[in-house]
């Protein structure tokens, strides 16, 4: 596979030959005197980079949509005609993915006319229309197309089709370049097409008192849903069902005077939908069904609305669950991290990395020599990584991460770990767990303070690296190195100070925050801290944007008003530091 | 009424306009119970989806990124971003 090939879609490949000149430049960073601590935490990893199924799929449809644009530029390049979108049209068509249907081009077509003397007259009149553009392209002054190709000399246009010919070799030849990628997509499209009827069965297995047995049976037999059982429980399990229309999130959008027409509509004539579906056929106006005492009696009780719904979001989580750990991409890995015998089997993967597409560190240990050491798991996610101009630095940020881990301690309930600021505990057993569908937010204590400060240091190495002239995965005239993270929001809180105190900090990133302590003060570190949980409280979210919005137009509201108290607060808290700083200079 | 005329979708770079009533019923159907904005404030990856609906007295926008409403999955299939 070529390099660019490599790049795109076997990014474990690239990051792995790149990590001596990642070691190397982290070493440069912190000094000579690290040297051996950096490549033994880097020898002592696994990484892992992850493509769910959709975001692999993505990949590909962008690579052999690139890949055609390229083609046909060269192509028109070979025929010496203006690449230009009419041109473009008038050969290939209208498809994103011109060569993947070759047979509905009007050049194939074209062809297939010079070709097939026995053509049906219905089709060769359908095939005339469509490549009369093709044809009128090169001879502008043709109209009686058949006679043309009866009686003309075509040397030049099949000439152009021989070009076309080679160009659609070499399309050919990407796809079977990927082939193995396309197989693998396949194979996870089969294990969810399964797993979806298996779980829509349990489904109506769990509600079947309401159903009759034809229709039970009718979905066995089809595999699709159909009559009650669709009203009821929905075309899939993340769609609302027909019922849902009568539930009391539905009647509050019809209640609530700021819901929209539309939404209100739509929940109306659902309802209407359901009462004709049931046999109950009172024309279109909701009023004649409204007080139906027949109608009425037919509306499910919000109990058992409630209790489709849930039992649809729990099907639901235990399916993706399912799939996720079933496609050979986690099975792969998983053998591969189950070879290491790590002492922690709480290890991090699982089907949550692929259902939150997440990019983490997890702490795990294992016995060498009689001793534990630290062996943690990188996982990065590579969905979007031929669009994601911070790729690289997001790459740096997490083996920033596994370069401040610290184990401290390991005993019979788990082991206890530093990194950066924080301290975990994690536990030795593993309990089986199903990961909801929402990832949660909560954040730990020191985690968003660690974590920009992470940040700014892996934004320094990230510039280090490409100074050199190694880019990763990132073009070298779009990468990004500031941005691409929440947590740069919280930057203008931590600027100031890491500039002021940036070799006290460097120094107490493995679990010795006296180091910096000892400057800045134990309680002004603190205080600090909380302005993160005040600005995270206050502006979570969107909320976020709405305030740089406000701030930049130079809005004067209550929310740039509390903002300019938190920037009050922090400089009133450096102030304190550079205090403290001095005071304890003069003691010494 | 205001009926909805047409349904506008960005997903990153992709751009889908829908104004089948069959496919635009379905997707209503999906979307009426979503929150007008979705957000994950953790990273910023992920894909950014914005929907706008357009009836003849207003539009209604959606928009999110990294934290994706119930039905989402489903919704994307039903505007055809589901490609091999």
């Amino acid at each position: 596979m070529n390099k660019s090939l490599e790049r795109k879609l076997s990014p474990d490949i690239m990051l792995r030959d790149f990590m001596p000149q990642i070691t190397e430049t982290f070493i440069e960073y912190y000094g000579e005197e690290n040297k051996e601590d950096i490549e033994k935490k880097f020898q002592n990893m696994l990484l892992i980079c992850t493509q769910t199924p959709n975001g692999l799929k993505n990949k590909l449809f962008n690579l052999k949509k690139d890949y055609s644009k390229e083609l046909i530029s060269s192509f028109f390049d070979k025929i010496n005609l203006e690449f230009s979108e009419d041109n473009i049209k008038k050969i290939f068509g209208n498809s994103e993915l011109i060569f993947e249907y070759p047979n509905i081009l009007p050049i194939e077509k074209y062809i297939k006319i010079i070709n097939d003397k026995d053509m049906p007259i219905y089709l060769k009149n359908s095939f005339i229309r469509d490549i009369k553009p093709f044809i009128n392209l090169f001879y502008p002054s043709v109209t009686d197309i058949d006679t043309f190709i009866e009686t003309s000399d075509l040397t030049q246009l099949n000439k152009i089709y021989d070009i076309y010919q080679d160009t659609l070799n070499e399309y050919n030849n990407l796809k079977k370049e990927i082939k193995p990628y396309i197989d693998y997509l396949d194979e996870c499209k089969k294990i969810k097409k399964d797993l979806k009827r298996k779980y829509t069965l349990e489904l109506v297995e769990q509600f079947q008192k309401y159903f009759s047995d034809e229709d039970i049976q009718n979905f066995k037999e089809k595999g699709y849903l159909n009559g009650k059982i669709l009203l009821y429980l929905g075309y899939t399990l993340e769609t609302p069902s027909m019922i849902e229309a009568f539930s009391k999130e539905s009647q509050k959008i019809i209640d609530d005077p700021k819901s929209k027409f539309w939404q209100i509509t739509s929940i109306i004539n659902d309802r209407i939908k359901f009462f004709k579906e049931m046999g109950l056929d009172l024309g279109e106006k909701y009023q004649n069904y409204q007080d139906n005492p027949k109608c009425q009696n037919i509306i499910p009780a919000q109990d058992l609305i409630k209790n489709i719904r849930d039992a649809k979001e729990e099907l639901e989580m235990r399916m993706y669950n399912e799939y996720f750990t079933s496609i050979s991409e986690y099975r792969n890995t998983r053998n591969k991290i189950d070879s290491l015998n790590l002492c922690l089997k709480d290890d991090g993967y699982n089907a949550s990395t692929f259902m939150y597409a997440g990019t983490y560190v997890t702490p795990n240990i294992k016995m060498e020599n009689d001793n534990f050491i630290l062996f943690p798991l990188v996982n990065i996610n590579f969905d979007n990584v031929n669009v994601d101009d911070f790729m690289d630095k997001r790459i740096i940020h997490e083996l920033n991460h596994v370069y401040e881990l610290e184990l401290i301690n390991v005993n019979k309930a788990g082991a206890d770990y530093t990194c950066g600021w924080e301290k975990f505990h994690e536990i030795g057993t593993q309990e089986d767990e199903l990961y909801p569908l929402y990832e949660d937010n909560t954040k730990r204590k020191y985690e968003l303070f660690n974590e920009i400060i992470n940040e700014l240091i892996a934004q320094e190495i990230t510039e280090k690296l490409h100074s050199k002239g190694i880019y990763m995965f990132c073009d070298p005239n779009n990468a990004k190195i500031q941005g691409g993270t929440g947590y740069e929001s919280t930057r203008f809180l931590v600027q100031t100070f890491y500039e002021t105190f940036k070799s006290e900090i460097l120094a107490s990133r493995h679990g010795n925050m006296n180091q910096l302590f000892e400057v800045c003060g134990e309680e002004n570190f603190n205080q600090l801290n909380e302005l993160f949980h005040v600005f995270k409280d206050k502006w979570s979210e969107f909320k976020i944007i709405t305030l740089f919005k406000d701030l930049k137009n130079q809005v004067n509201n209550e929310n740039t008003k509390i903002f300019y108290q938190i920037i009050d607060k922090r400089d009133e808290i450096l102030a304190n530091m550079l205090e403290f700083k001095k005071q304890n200079t003069n003691r010494r | 009424m205001s009926e909805i005329i047409y349904i506008e979708v960005a997903i990153d770079n992709k751009y889908y306009y829908i104004h089948d009533s069959d496919k635009i019923n379905n997707i209503i159907r999906i979307i009426r119970y979503w929150p007008p904005k979705s957000f994950s404030s953790h990273i910023l990856d992920g894909e950014e989806y914005r929907i706008k609906i357009t009836t003849n007295n207003e539009t209604t926008e959606y928009t999110g990124r990294g934290k994706y409403p119930k039905g989402y999955n489903f919704f994307k299939k039903i505007i055809g971003d589901n490609r091999e």
